[in-house]
């Protein structure tokens, strides 16, 4: 079972609350553990929110705290409703499902601990559920982080601000590794009808990516919410050795997620060992799985290059020293679950295929009526798309497990990359002036 | 040996170019459907265009970036905007010292097509008279604005200082931006990690060999693509890359998060240049981003005699080598000696026997050696201008 059994006697209660105007419409769920005073700054940004303080409640979920969270925040008073609720969970996914089973709103909020909400936060995601259904809202959680800093955390800040960048245009196609949960609202009966966090991923994360596998695959769209802005303060908490360690909980995810969804495979990073090109890397994760001790020792004596490389500046070394470390972890991590370099390759081998770029998908002249294409596209959702420039063909879109429904605004997006260079060298004025005539004198 | 300057659009070709007068040559900026595509220099014969198909000719010389263009139109039909694009305002600042002549000629081009919403300051850098003055007072709704401390940084900083937007776009008073120029610098900002945004700069007029010479071997233009440019994957220290100080913008917040600019380089300041290519190396260093829009397009006018050019490439190797003894001694940044090594043994010392041999093909020797000349002082002039920054 991913999750608790379903209470019925909660969900009846909890139905019949809903109807009740006085109830929160939201309640806020914030795991957290022994970050007293980070947790201070949540719930402090929580406290300044421009809405009523009844629309929302909280539900600190103390997952094994030793340190004066719970007493901390118990005796504070504050203007929303405050649960604290102590739990033995072990992971941030099990404690958001123990805070969604007492949650009273109709619709939950996960929250991150370092993550502090802007001042409209909670009216966005509240106001956000009242016009859309079977959707997630996935608001930004800017990094906190300004200026210049070291190496690492400049990826890292470079990496959260690319993700929220992607999201927020138009035509972003949104994928399983979309939904992230620092700043994530659903309707809580879209959440019990999905089973909540999968609590096997308890002691390696990427339970919210396995959630949005399950949300896509079960029909829920995602949504970028950008008025529910809110920052980070992950650099507070994270170093580059931490990235190591989060490297690693990765790859057993991802091994986790091959066997949970075995479709899945071919669009995780487990399945770049079955990719030609990959040479030179492949070496790291045989290392990894087969020779771990001497792995260990070698990639241990890189990882201490990553400190004069960064002192001198060298950042293309810098770079590939630690793309090469954090791959190794990656693999290290992969590793646990496998059992072994040909369990690994059997898996790999064995995997389901999804359908290749030889799938026939539907098909787009891109000289002929575009917007008319896109709404074919979303009329028909095809799995697939081919793409013809003057009857050629140029590309084509394959089916990609973990990514949502093709849609027609998906277009300019998905025209981006090797297929946009190959349209590139394929057009010409002529071609494109011909297309343009034809589209006026038929009045498209 | 004039060079006519010329502006085509592939969607609307003359039937025929003549009138080009004395000119030996037409520098040729190539547009689809007003969008900057190309270059290309053609000769002229008894004022006509010497050309068997100018529609071919121009398409062959755009290449890439014209079908790169097509495909952009190809897409626009679908093309929603980005909420986070709309409604930015900015700054145009224009930093100016004793050139009224050309300041109230860039000024009348700017208050003629800028957009509702945003705002002209003059940064009058360390006046001698009130010339300056006198014309932005006789453009209404201009803000006049003075920065005592010599230097063109000193008065970038006044800018950053006074601006009211949160965006702050700089030319040069003897530049004359496009229509199109200031929506195309800010269509960029959307991304939170831009902190700046640089454009496309063409001559205004190609009348003396020494003009010629400038847009042949040391242009401002970066081409006609879109690019961005992130440490992730370019050298800050090759700054030189990314554009020019003569045509950019910038978040008024880069005073936070970078810095202001350093006001020991640049014109004005005994290191003459260099100002702007050390603060996109900065900008570049902390993680953020620059882009490099062709669309944003503004006309210069390049320096007209051979004196002025021999000071002016003087003035770039002093610039850029001052530049980079900051970049080295303040922020530890050790890559700017690979990146002077390549430039030096790839580039300068062959020039030297290059235009010996091709002379045509590459910078006259007197430009090089100027050059050179003043990469070697550069080192030695960031010091003094430092001191000169510290002493009140």
């Amino acid at each position: 079972m991913r999750s608790r059994p379903l209470d019925l006697r909660n969900l009846q209660e909890t139905l019949s609350d809903a109807m009740n105007d006085s109830l929160p419409r939201i309640s806020v769920v914030i795991p957290t553990r022994n970050r007293r005073s980070s947790a201070a700054r949540t719930l402090a940004a929580l406290a300044a929110q421009n809405c009523e303080p009844h629309l929302f409640d909280v539900i600190l979920v103390a997952d094994r705290c030793t340190d004066d969270t719970t007493d901390w925040a118990a005796a504070r008073s504050w203007p929303f409703s405050l649960k604290i609720l102590k739990t033995d969970a072990g992971s941030a996914g099990t404690a958001r499902n123990r805070g969604a089973g007492v949650a009273r709103a109709p619709v939950l909020l996960f929250l991150d601990d370092d993550v502090d909400a802007g001042a409209d936060l909670i009216r966005a995601h509240s106001r956000f559920h009242e016009t859309h259904q079977r959707t997630v809202a996935v608001g930004p959680y800017y990094p906190a982080l300004e200026g210049r800093a070291d190496f690492y955390r400049m990826l890292v800040r470079r990496w959260w601000e690319d993700q929220f960048h992607e999201m927020s245009s138009p035509h972003h196609r949104f994928h399983y590794r979309n939904l992230l949960s620092g700043n994530l609202s659903m309707r809580r009966s879209d959440f019990v009808e999905v089973g909540g966090f999968d609590e096997r991923f308890s002691d390696c994360g990427g339970e919210d990516w396995e959630l949005g596998i399950r949300l896509l695959q079960g029909g829920f769209r995602i949504a970028f919410l950008a008025e529910a802005e809110a920052r980070h303060r992950d650099h507070e908490y994270t170093d580059l050795d931490r990235s190591l360690v989060r490297a690693f909980q990765e790859g057993k995810a991802d091994e986790l997620i091959s066997r949970s969804h075995p479709t899945m495979l071919r669009v995780l990073d487990l399945a770049r060992l079955g990719s030609p090109g990959l040479a030179p890397w492949k070496s790291i994760p045989f290392l990894a799985i087969a020779l771990p001790a001497l792995g260990d020792l070698l990639v241990g004596m890189m990882r201490r290059l990553l400190g004069p490389l960064e002192f001198l500046r060298f950042r293309r070394p810098w770079r590939s020293v630690y793309g090469a470390v954090r791959w190794y972890w990656y693999w290290r991590g992969v590793g646990v679950g496998i059992g072994g370099w040909r369990n690994l390759t059997r898996h790999i081998q064995q995997a389901p295929g999804t359908a290749t770029a030889d799938s026939p998908g539907l098909e787009v002249e891109l000289t002929a009526d575009l917007p008319a294409a896109a709404r074919q596209i979303d009329r028909a959702g095809p799995a697939a798309l081919r793409f013809l420039l003057s009857g050629s063909e140029i590309g084509r879109v394959a089916p990609r497990a973990g990514a949502e429904k093709l849609r027609g605004q998906h277009l300019p997006s998905l025209l981006g990359g090797d297929l946009r260079r190959e349209l590139v060298q394929s057009i010409d004025l002529e071609m494109f002036e011909a297309s343009r005539s034809h589209a006026a004198s038929t009045g498209d | 040996m004039a060079t006519a300057v010329l502006d085509f659009d592939l969607e609307c070709l003359p039937a025929h170019v003549e009138g080009l007068g004395t000119h030996t040559h037409a520098w040729i900026l190539i547009r689809y459907r007003g969008y900057p595509v190309g270059q290309v220099s053609l000769r002229v014969e008894n004022g006509e265009l010497v050309t068997r198909d100018l529609r071919a000719t121009l398409c062959e010389a755009a290449g890439n970036d014209l079908k790169s263009r097509l495909v952009d139109e190809l897409l626009t039909p679908l093309r929603q905007s980005s909420p986070r694009a709309a409604g930015l305002a900015a700054t145009l600042a224009i930093c100016t010292r004793e050139r009224p002549g050309d300041l109230r000629t860039c000024l009348s081009r700017v208050i003629r097509y800028l957009p509702a919403g945003h705002e002209v300051m003059v940064v009058d850098n360390h006046p001698e008279t009130d010339a300056t003055r006198a014309v932005v007072e006789s453009f209404p709704g201009v803000r006049y604005v003075v920065e005592p401390k010599p230097g063109l940084n000193a008065a970038r900083n006044c800018a950053l200082r006074h601006a009211e937007h949160q965006i702050v776009a700089f030319t040069d008073d003897d530049a004359l931006p496009e229509p199109e120029w200031l929506p195309s610098l800010l269509t960029h900002f959307d991304d939170r990690l831009t902190l700046c945004v640089t454009g496309l700069t063409v001559p205004l007029e190609l009348e003396t060999e020494a003009q010629e010479l400038h847009e042949q071997h040391s242009p401002f233009g970066r081409g006609f693509h879109r690019k961005v440019f992130d440490s992730s994957f370019f050298d800050p220290m090759a700054s030189g890359h990314v554009g020019a100080g003569v045509n950019m913008a910038l978040r008024k917040r880069v005073v936070d998060l970078v810095g202001t600019f350093d006001e020991a380089l640049d014109v004005g300041t005994p290191t003459r240049s260099g100002g702007d290519n050390e603060m996109f190396a900065r900008i570049l260093a902390a993680g953020y981003r620059i882009v490099y829009e062709p669309a944003a397009l503004s006309r210069h006018r390049h320096r007209r005699t051979r004196r002025e050019l021999r000071r002016a490439f003087h003035g770039y190797g002093v610039g850029v080598y001052a530049a980079w003894t900051r970049s080295l001694i303040e922020e530890r940044e050790l890559g700017v000696i690979s990146v002077a090594l390549s430039w030096l043994l790839k580039r300068q010392l062959p020039n030297i026997v290059r235009c010996l041999i091709r002379p045509s093909k590459y910078p006259p020797l007197d430009l090089v050696l100027a050059e050179l000349a003043g990469c070697a002082l550069g080192p030695w002039t960031y010091g003094i201008s430092k001191r000169r920054c510290r002493t009140p």
